[in-house]
């Protein structure tokens, strides 16, 4: 009786134990798999000389941009890596690492945007001096070009900065032969997708950025012929009389009356690849009027 | 027919007239006529032999000898024999003539006649153990040849012995030969026939064979031996009325014989001060104080013990139809073991000790080891919902789950590996029913523990071996809708030998809470959302429950001890705390805590005495946070921690007066594996980026600690012990160098009083080292925290129950580990650059148990500020006052009894408590009272808990971390306690 007793209390034990090691046993691993998202960025038109349809060779000193509000999610909202503002000067040759997280879960992310946005305090520098990256905070710049364009003898310089803000989202781009929304993370693998920038879409005479290279009408807005180009002076340009040359299409817009207008209007454009040939959908801040 | 055959014819015709008219006339003549023959038959033989017929004298002879035996004539025959040259049978009657004569010159002549012979005989000598055997040559049927001892003359030949002899085996030689002038000595042991007596009944009795007064045979129970036939046994024991019994015992077999003895007996009234105290008479328990017993007559030792109280022995003599009184008055003495690791008197021990004893934790029925601490002095607990964490002395800091305290189950650390956890609620123990008494020690402890003894060690005692076989079965509820079932089994192989193992299961509702703080504006569209999507309104339901289960136990053989335990707690978190989905009824977390550990401690001289330990650990945590997808998803952390470790330790006691303890551990952490998984993936990885990560390490520590005592008023105790952590960046010796020092005096005839002085240290937890996350970068360096304390403590005993006690401390905390925001949303762990200083005192007054009463009061001043840290304010959740009551009562015997306890504390200040954090806020004051009425049953083996705690169903809040969007956690309210315990 005594022995059939014990046996019951053991086997009750047993159950205890199973349920203590077992059933209130939670692996959170499970069999999941992880991979690594990238995100770097280069500007391979920053890095070398332009040439301009109209016979001007342009080569960038500093090409700054502030890059920000990198989200990596996928479409149940997840979002699996971001990155803050990182402020980046594109003349710098080589894709910069903009974001890099480990350890995620191998799957498609699909949705990834960014920002191009007025640089702000504790945006990180990547090969960006310090006084430039003062310059874009106080300034609260986005981009901020400085160049130089020659023609024959003729020189001009440019120190142009921007404050527009551009959203890029729905990045898609190919990967192996297939299109691919975002990112794609394989069990062990990295996946890199480089956001490709243009150091030339500001000479653009399409507001696409997609026209011919052009930089005569920008020469000429030299009003006091002292050799550097202000955006104050571009804005000074009415393209009237370019538009009649068939230069500066702005494509019905009305609020785009002068060169200066035309050219930030192009930053929106800045953004050329995601992926070898993928691309971002760009989507400009509304201004508050 | 010639002349001569006539003449013979003639004779052999007269001498038939002769024979016959010879018996005839012998029939008619009687008695008194045979000795005339006989002397006729002789005279006759004589003259045949003068004449040399020696063949008709021989034949006189025989007939004379036949009708009146007799030596003179036995001699006649021999010497007859002996002219007929028939030397053995001369041989034989000069030895039959011998035996009978008593003339030394009839023997003389007689024995030169056997030397004469002796040469022309063989001589067999015949002797058997014992003598007297009959002997026989060869066959029984040629007649018995005399009892032994016996020498035959023999002619030359072989022959063979046979002896018999009543009562005995026969018993029989080989072929011997004989030889003419030769001796040949047969020697025969006898085996008796016997029958084997076994006597039962009374232990002890004494057993007397056939006599009276005879010797003792022997003492139940006992076996004899004895010759078959009909035997009586007379039992007699002192205390006993005697008995005979008389029984037949056969032979070869083994008969039992049982004697009862009816015991005579007296009457003995034992009472103690007291009440329930366990009465043993001669080591066998018979009842509990107060009784009446019927001993038996005779000598006893009597023996009055209780639980924490000095046994009462007392030696009496029972006398019949007599009472005798034995009054008992116990003498309390309060046992620990966790100051010194060796068993003493709360007095001697060289820390800062209460106890909590069995009385009281059955008389309350406390539901955990938390609540059983409330009330004490220092002792403050704070409850976030998620862990139950202690204070003591003015520290508990917020979020720190209790990592500063070590919890010791029978000398076993039970916090785990992960955050130096210590648990001490349901994640700890599902119940503390096999809590025989809770020792807990203030002060630093590294001396003895290392790491983590910071403010103070907890041990749990679980049951005693002097349990008897048993089996218990218990139903309970307490606070807020939770159940609880265990079973026990008690089994006891033998005094040295036994086992017990408890299996507790716990099912628990929780409580509903409502938080402000998370009570927010519906109207608003961007109000946050509930998990079922509605607009969080503060309340939360059904977000606090929690089930778990354990199995504890102990097998113990002599100096050896095996003890195991795995509890397993999965508790659901309601506070919405570390910003997850307030109200979101997956936020869980699971602990489970496993052990097991071997210990062997021989007694190996006198004065030495070694402890070998052995033990496996292993600590599972599985935390589940509710999360939008737009912040990664629910997050799952886990921790899998795996550890063991041996010790040895030697305490060497040359006298009295010196007692040495030296001894080392080695510990190796061999799995620290963490993980933490979100749906972007794995957001806690290694060095190098994989997911979770592994950081396994060995921790080496040696002790030595002296006490010396050279008189009876004087006790130092000095010891110091160095610890070894791999996982620091560096050894540094004065972090792991860890001393205690102690003085103990006596002053005066009741009066206690110890200076004391520690360091200790706590070294940083896996988590604190390791931990990583999008919010939380690890440390750059980290140090341990150090503690130096000093205390001085007086006890004063009013009467042999009535007892006060005073102290004074100060405790000074330095490398505190903090967490502090070094970015905005990122959180590291640092050193702090303030101290935490803490000043206190306490006083208690307390009369011990006795009859069922007890009465306790304390109070608890301590004081805890910042030192040296730019603008901090009040250190958070940090108590100034604390007093408790508690107290004792029967009412109705051992049935019923009434036990309450009122705790009361001062407010705590909140977390704020940075210069530029918002201000900082104070809960309000708690006071908390609890009522339970509690008893047994003894006739159904029941015992029972009917109780209410918080019965004014105070409100007061607990101040929690960081990490709760709460600056107060709001304490459990009015609850009910019940329990029920069937023993069987």
């Amino acid at each position: 009786m005594k022995a059939r007793l014990f046996r019951r209390f053991l086997r009750g034990a047993a159950l205890v134990l199973s349920c203590g090691l077992l059933a209130c046993d939670e692996n959170p691993e499970g069999d999941l798999e992880y991979g690594t998202v990238e995100i770097t960025t280069t500007a391979p038109t920053a890095e070398n000389e332009i040439r301009t349809a109209d016979g001007w060779v342009i080569k960038h000193d500093k090409f700054v941009v502030n890059v920000s509000a990198i989200n990596v999610a996928g479409l149940d909202a997840v979002l699996t890596a971001s990155a803050t503002a990182q402020t980046i000067d594109q003349v710098k040759r080589g894709p910069k690492l903009l974001l890099t997280s480990s350890a995620r879960l191998a799957r498609p992310w699909e949705v990834v945007s960014f920002e191009i946005s007025p640089a702000k305090e504790g945006a990180a520098p990547i090969g960006v001096e310090e006084p430039d990256l003062a310059m874009m905070v106080e300034h609260g710049w986005s981009i901020h070009l400085v160049s130089t364009a020659a023609k024959g003898a003729e020189t001009k310089s440019i120190s142009w900065g921007f404050s527009s803000s551009t959203t890029y989202k729905d990045c898609e781009g190919e990967l192996d032969g297939v299109v691919v929304k975002g990112m794609l993370v394989r069990p062990n693998g990295t996946d890199t997708a480089d956001i490709g920038m243009r150091g030339d879409v500001f000479f653009s005479d399409k507001l696409d950025g997609t026209g011919a290279l052009a930089f005569d009408a920008i020469a000429a807005a030299d009003a006091d012929q002292n050799g550097d180009i202000s955006l104050e002076e571009l804005s000074a340009v009415a393209l009237d009389s370019a538009r009649a040359k068939g230069l500066y299409d702005v494509a019905g817009r009305t609020d785009i009356v002068d060169l200066g207008a035309y050219v930030k209007a192009l930053t929106t454009n800045a953004v050329s690849s995601f992926r070898a040939n993928g691309k971002c959908t760009p989507e400009a801040a509304v201004t508050a009027p | 027919m010639n002349h001569t055959m006539r003449g013979r014819l003639l004779k052999h015709v007269v001498g038939f007239l002769v024979v016959l008219f010879l018996a005839l006339v012998s029939r008619t003549a009687g008695a008194d006529d045979t000795a005339d023959e006989a002397d006729l038959q002789f005279q006759l033989g004589a003259e045949r032999y003068e004449a040399g017929d020696y063949k008709g004298a021989l034949g006189h002879f025989l007939a004379s000898n036949r009708l009146v035996p007799n030596k003179n004539v036995l001699f006649n025959i021999a010497r007859t024999y002996e002219q007929l040259r028939r030397a053995p049978d001369a041989y034989r009657y000069y030895l039959l003539a011998l035996e009978g004569e008593t003339n030394p010159n009839a023997r003389k002549r007689i024995e030169e006649s056997i030397l004469r012979i002796t040469p022309n005989v063989a001589i067999l000598k015949v002797d058997t153990d014992p003598p007297g055997a009959t002997v026989y040559l060869d066959r029984k049927d040629l007649g018995p040849r005399g009892d032994t001892p016996r020498t035959l003359g023999l002619p030359e030949g072989k022959h063979k012995v046979i002896v018999e002899k009543p009562g005995y085996e026969p018993a029989e030689s080989e072929l011997v030969q004989l030889k003419i002038g030769a001796e040949v000595v047969v020697s025969l042991k006898l085996k008796q026939v016997l029958g084997t007596v076994r006597v039962e009944g009374e232990t002890g009795a004494k057993v007397k064979l056939d006599d009276e007064s005879g010797p003792v045979a022997c003492t139940i129970p006992c076996s004899l031996q004895v010759a078959p036939g009909r035997h009586t046994f007379f039992v007699v024991k002192e205390g006993f009325q005697g008995t005979e019994v008389t029984t037949e015992i056969p032979a070869n077999e083994t008969t039992t014989v049982r004697a009862r003895l009816s015991s005579q007996t007296g009457a003995v009234v034992v009472s103690s001060d007291v009440r329930d105290a366990l009465i043993t008479i001669d080591d066998q328990p018979v009842g509990f104080t107060p009784a009446v017993l019927n001993v038996p007559v005779g000598n006893h030792t009597i023996k009055i013990s209780q639980q924490g109280y000095r046994p009462f022995v007392q030696a009496i003599t029972v006398t019949m139809r007599k009472e005798t009184k034995v009054e008992a008055e116990l003498r309390v003495v309060e046992e620990v073991v966790a100051a010194s690791r060796v068993t003493e008197s709360v007095e001697d021990a060289p820390a800062s000790v209460s106890i909590i004893t069995s009385q009281e934790l059955r008389a309350m029925g406390y539901p955990t080891i938390a609540e059983a601490l409330r009330g004490i002095r220092g002792i403050y607990l704070s409850d976030d919902r998620s862990y139950v964490t202690v204070g003591v002395r003015g520290f508990s800091r917020p979020g720190d789950y209790g990592n500063r305290i070590l919890v010791l189950l029978d000398g076993q650390p039970m916090n785990d590996n992960y955050i130096w956890s210590s648990y001490v609620g349901t994640d700890g123990r599902i119940d503390i029913d096999d809590i025989e008494r809770i020792e807990v020690v203030r002060g630093p402890g590294s001396v003895l523990y290392g790491s983590s003894a910071f403010f103070g060690v907890i041990n749990l005692v679980t049951r005693s071996r002097n349990e008897p076989t048993h089996a218990e079965a218990s139903l309970s509820t307490f606070e807020y809708g939770n159940g609880r079932a265990r079973a026990t089994g008690v089994v006891r192989f033998g005094p040295d030998a036994g086992f017990w193992n408890t299996v507790s299961l716990l099912q628990g509702a929780g409580r509903d809470f409502y938080f402000e703080e998370y009570d927010s504006n519906a109207a608003d569209p961007a109000t946050p959302k509930q998990a079922n999507g509605l607009p969080q309104d503060g309340f939360t339901r059904g977000t606090d429950r929690q089930h778990g289960g354990m199995i504890t136990g102990r097998l113990w053989y002599k100096s050896f001890t095996l003890q195991w335990f795995l509890n397993s707690r999965r508790k659901h978190l309601p506070t919405g705390e570390y910003e997850t989905i307030f109200n979101h009824q997956g936020n869980r977390f699971v602990d489970t805590r496993g052990m097991l550990e071997a210990r062997y401690e021989p007694q190996l001289t006198k004065s030495v005495q070694s402890l070998s330990r052995a033990h496996v650990n292993m600590y599972n945590f599985d935390g589940y946070s509710a999360y939008t997808p737009e912040l990664e998803g629910p997050s799952r952390d886990s921790y899998r921690g795996r550890w063991g470790g041996v010790e040895q330790r030697f305490v060497f006691a040359p006298s009295s007066v010196l007692r040495f303890t030296a001894g080392g551990e080695v510990i190796h952490h061999l799995t620290t594996k963490q993980v933490g998984v979100n749906d972007a993936g794995a957001y806690l990885t290694d060095d190098q980026g994989r997911p979770g990560r592994n950081d396994p390490f060995t921790v080496g520590a040696g002790y030595l600690n002296a006490d010396v005592a050279p008189t009876r008023k004087l006790k130092l105790v000095a010891g110091a012990r160095l610890d070894y952590y791999s996982n620091l960046p560096k050894f540094e010796f004065f972090p792991a160098f860890n001393p205690r020092l102690a003085l103990i005096l006596k002053p005066y005839e009741g009066g206690n009083l110890k200076i004391m002085g520690a360091k200790a240290f706590r070294s940083p937890s896996v988590y604190e080292l390791h931990y990583t996350s999008a919010f939380q970068r690890p440390p750059t360096a980290l140090s341990p925290e150090q503690i130096y304390s000093g205390e001085i403590e007086l006890t004063h005993r009013l009467s042999q129950t009535v007892s006060g006690s005073v102290a004074a401390y100060t405790n000074l905390v330095e490398q505190l580990v903090v967490l502090n925001e070094i970015a905005p949303g990122i959180v590291q762990y640092q050193n702090s650059p303030a101290d935490v200083l803490v000043i206190g005192g306490e006083t208690e007054v307390r009369r011990e148990w006795r009859q069922g009463w007890m009465l306790a009061a304390t109070y608890s001043y301590q004081k805890a500020s910042y030192s040296g840290g730019a603008g901090l304010r009040e250190v958070p959740n940090t108590v100034e006052h604390l007093a408790s009551f508690r107290g004792g009562v029967p009412i109705i015997g051992r049935t019923l009894m009434g036990m309450s306890r009122l705790s009361i504390e001062g407010p705590r200040p909140d977390r704020n408590d940075k210069a530029g954090d918002p201000p900082q806020e104070k809960t309000t004051a708690g006071v908390i009272w609890d009522l339970v009425l509690s008893g047994e049953v003894e006739r159904m083996s029941i015992r029972y808990n009917l109780g209410i705690y918080n019965l004014m169903d105070w409100k007061y809040s607990i101040i929690p971390s960081g990490e709760f969007r709460q600056r107060q956690i709001i304490q459990s309210g009015r609850t009910i306690l019940a329990s029920v315990t069937v023993s069987f």
